[in-house]
């Protein structure tokens, strides 16, 4: 495979917004869908541009993710238009759109996905103050180790932040430069004629390396944050009683399910009526325990989500970001699903030619 | 433990399982009165839902019984359910629930010696074991 590099900033973002900005002035794409600051918002969000004269406000790698945007993303794509797009993702946001594909809910047809080494990123209040006082922040964070202190526990015990699946994978640990690959064959091929319709512009050369020692070290460093975080976690889960003070304080606002990437049904049964109940219902289960919490089947709702979905969870830690009562939902979902995914020998969001378990069944004994 | 009673679920497909329940009935077998029949039209439309609510109401076995595979009678019904009872059951496990509370079997519909056998065999089991978790517990 060759690999380009970009020589002429030392701000990875710069380079993959002039790669964007390239893509779209080329026609290589029809649009972007990428994180764009506009005029109203404080966090860049996820937008779809189609105008490359209205690209300034694009902010590829802003430490901050205001959701995990695969399902936007599969909005876009839900059926093959023919207008080709290119989708610059975090890796778990990939994984999450693999997981989707494979639950019919778009296709890759006319996408190419790009993504980078992930540093993590920081919750959206969090940015929000840092952005306050920092209008740099997007760069400083960079360079910064504190800033990259304030990353989430999710992201600082991740060790799946290389790109997985995408089109073009731009490399930025172990190198000072920003080394773009093509990672299959629609993303070389959209990189090499790049490389020869713009010649200079973006200073994209051949070559660049990568040190692999360096990004073996932060994955041994997440690996072991994981570890830790997992096991303590098994233990906050290990019965219904341990487990219910875990989720004690939720008040079933169902935030965590909204959130979820992979939580794709349009009507969750959780909001039907067969959660609905009757008084009489309420007073009955009341008369069995002595008290009934309301609102009722909390804990049944967990794990029904967890029962869902933990062969799909792709570990973004969304669901603790958006839970108002400070519950870690994402320790939980993240510990079970490594357990159920390792024995049903499946990784969300890994093999995209790998059917979802459930619908992998053969007659055996 | 010898005075408690266990509850146990038993969610059986109506052509398999429930019909050998049915020909255990005529042939006076009787089963162990502490399991409760749930018929349902096939194990592969069996939620997660199903049995963590058993369990969360303080079920302290759940049995799920269906056709032999190949004859299921919406084909691979019995089929989707192996790979979902079993994650559902590894997920069970690390919230503390022992994996025997959970059991699959297929019965078809003329083993009715086995319904009864399959019946005897897991209230004896369940009932050794004692009392599930959330029997007195409150349930958020
Ligand atoms: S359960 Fe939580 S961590 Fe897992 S994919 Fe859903 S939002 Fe992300
Ligand atoms: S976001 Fe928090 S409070 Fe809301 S349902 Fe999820 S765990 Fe409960
Ligand atoms: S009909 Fe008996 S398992 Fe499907």
């Amino acid at each position: 495979m060759t690999t380009y590099i970009d020589q002429t900033e030392s701000y990875k973002g710069e380079a993959i917004k002039k790669l964007a900005v390239e893509l779209l002035k080329n026609n290589t794409v029809d649009s972007l869908f990428i994180p764009f600051q506009n005029s109203y918002s404080g966090i860049p969000m996820p937008s779809l541009i189609s105008d490359p004269e209205k690209t300034d406000g694009i902010e590829p790698i802003a430490p901050v993710a205001p959701f995990n945007s695969a399902k936007q993303a599969a909005s876009v794509i839900k059926y093959a238009t023919g207008k080709k797009t290119a989708f610059f993702l975090r890796p778990c946001e990939i994984r999450a759109l693999v997981e989707l594909v494979k639950l019919n809910q778009c296709t890759l047809e006319d996408a190419v996905i790009i993504s980078y080494d992930c540093y993590g990123r920081v919750e959206n209040k969090k940015y929000l103050e840092l952005l306050s006082s920092n209008d740099q922040v997007n760069k400083d964070f960079y360079t910064d180790e504190s800033l990259q202190n304030e990353t989430t526990t999710t992201c600082k015990s991740c060790d799946a932040f290389t790109p997985l699946n995408a089109d073009i994978a731009i490399s930025f640990m172990g190198t000072d430069q920003s080394v773009f690959e093509g990672t299959s064959e629609k993303g070389s091929d959209v990189l090499s004629s790049l490389n020869s319709a713009i010649g200079g512009s973006l200073d994209l050369k051949s070559g660049g390396s990568i040190d692999q020692s360096i990004v073996e070290g932060i994955k041994e460093k997440r690996s072991k944050e994981k570890e830790t975080l997992f096991s303590k976690t098994s233990e906050t889960i290990k019965d219904v009683d341990s487990f219910q003070k875990m989720i004690g304080s939720c008040l079933n606002c169902y935030n965590c399910r909204t959130a979820c990437p992979v939580c794709y049904c349009k009507e969750c049964v959780f909001l039907t009526d067969i959660f609905l109940h009757d008084p009489d219902i309420l007073h009955q289960r009341s008369i069995k325990k002595g008290v009934l919490k309301l609102p009722v089947d909390t804990t049944m709702f967990h794990m029904t989500r967890i029962s869902h979905i933990s062969h799909s969870c792709v570990g973004c830690g969304q669901c603790t970001s958006v839970c108002p009562s400070d519950i870690q939902v994402a320790d939980m979902f993240r510990t079970v699903s490594e357990k159920t995914q390792e024995k049903l020998e499946y990784k969300a969001g890994q093999n995209i030619e790998q059917p979802i378990p459930f619908l992998a069944y053969k007659e055996e004994n | 433990m010898s005075e408690h009673k266990p509850k146990i679920v038993a969610l059986v497909c109506n052509w398999c399982t429930y019909t050998a329940a049915d020909l255990a009935g005529t042939s006076r077998r009787d089963y162990p009165s502490e399991i409760r029949l749930v018929r349902l039209m096939c194990t592969g439309m069996i939620d997660s839902k199903y049995i963590l609510k058993a369990f969360l109401e303080g079920a302290d076995g759940v049995f799920i019984g269906g056709c032999h595979p190949g004859d299921c009678h919406y084909i691979d019904g019995n089929l989707k359910a192996v790979k979902r009872i079993e994650a559902i059951g590894i997920m069970l496990e690390q919230f503390g629930f022992e994996k025997e509370r959970l059991k699959l079997e297929w019965i078809g519909a003329s083993e009715g010696p086995e319904f009864q056998e399959n019946m005897q065999e897991f209230a004896k089991k369940i009932g050794d074991m004692g009392k599930v978790q959330t029997a007195d517990r409150m349930i958020l």
